[in-house]
């Protein structure tokens, strides 16, 4: 992967991290990040964020809705009937927050990127068509008891990245 | 007399996980801003003797809003603690945060215990 196995890794550990001390849950991937088309569908709850710096790019979740409504509940302690309360939609955007922040938090450290965070937006709809910008990125298919998940990672090199 | 805690953050699930535990140890949350700019209003207002501020909201940031707060400290003479709970934690930005006068720095996400151990810190 000619951006780097290395600025990936991160992510994959912060889904797993995060799922698991916010929601209670384990995350199984499914194989290996591969190459994505320039369109994504929408599994029923979408959250994107994007991050700038010494590169460029963005972070997405897509999950099936009773995966969405699980994480919600668990967090919250709460029982939601659906995806489109409010407090369902911020627990997935705050949660998308948190594990890129934490995973470019690491990107930081190591390469020293100065990579920062844009406010994440989420979105509901099944089957949705989610264009990706015409920059290289990659997905992961991920399972949970709860119901599936997709994560999408795409960089731009936007100048003097070395080390990665 | 209760601590009052004035909680700063763009996310709605933040304010109620935070005030959740606040309320359940016995900590007044006098005030709820969603952004840098009205946190920094709420505060002279409310002078709370903490604040749990978010770093990355619109508006105003919460590093622009600590360095208000700060003055507004010294101008009144007033004393109030910051603690910066974030989900973006790299050395470069916790360094920047220690240096505006933040009393403690905390990754997102956060347990009880995170939280109520970041308070009796306060004390």
């Amino acid at each position: 992967m000619s951006t780097g196995v290395q600025l990936y890794e991160p992510f994959i550990s912060s889904v797993k991290k995060i799922f698991k001390d916010m929601a209670n849950m384990d995350v199984v991937f499914k194989g290996a990040f591969g190459s994505e088309s320039d369109e994504i569908a929408s599994y029923g709850v979408t959250s994107v964020i994007t991050y700038t710096g010494k590169i460029k790019g963005s972070f997405l979740i897509n999950l099936e809705p009773g995966l969405a409504l699980a994480v919600a509940q668990n967090v919250n302690g709460i029982y939601y009937d659906s995806v489109k309360d409010s407090m369902v939609l911020a627990t997935i955007s705050e949660m998308n927050n948190i594990i890129a922040g934490n995973a470019i938090s690491t990107l930081n450290n190591i390469y020293s990127l100065g990579l920062w965070l844009a406010p994440p937006y989420v979105f509901t709809g099944r089957d949705a068509i989610i264009c990706i910008p015409k920059i290289p990125s990659a997905s992961i298919d991920c399972q949970t008891i709860y119901g599936k998940l997709k994560v999408n990672v795409a960089f731009e090199r936007s100048g003097e990245v070395s080390g990665c | 007399m209760k601590k009052r805690v004035l909680i700063v953050d763009d996310s709605p699930l933040i304010h109620s996980l935070l005030r959740k535990t606040l309320l359940k140890y016995g900590y007044e949350v006098c005030g709820d801003a969603k952004n840098g700019r009205e946190g920094v209003e709420m505060f002279r207002q409310l002078m709370p003797d903490t604040v749990f501020m978010d770093i990355n909201m619109p508006v105003m940031d919460g590093l622009e809003a600590v360095k208000n707060i700060k003055q507004i400290c010294e101008e009144l003479n007033v004393k109030a603690r910051i603690i910066m709970l974030s989900a973006i934690g790299d050395d470069e930005v916790t360094v920047k945060a220690r240096n505006l006068g933040v009393f403690i720095f905390l990754k997102k996400p956060f347990d009880d215990y995170t939280i109520i151990s970041a308070m009796s810190m306060t004390e």
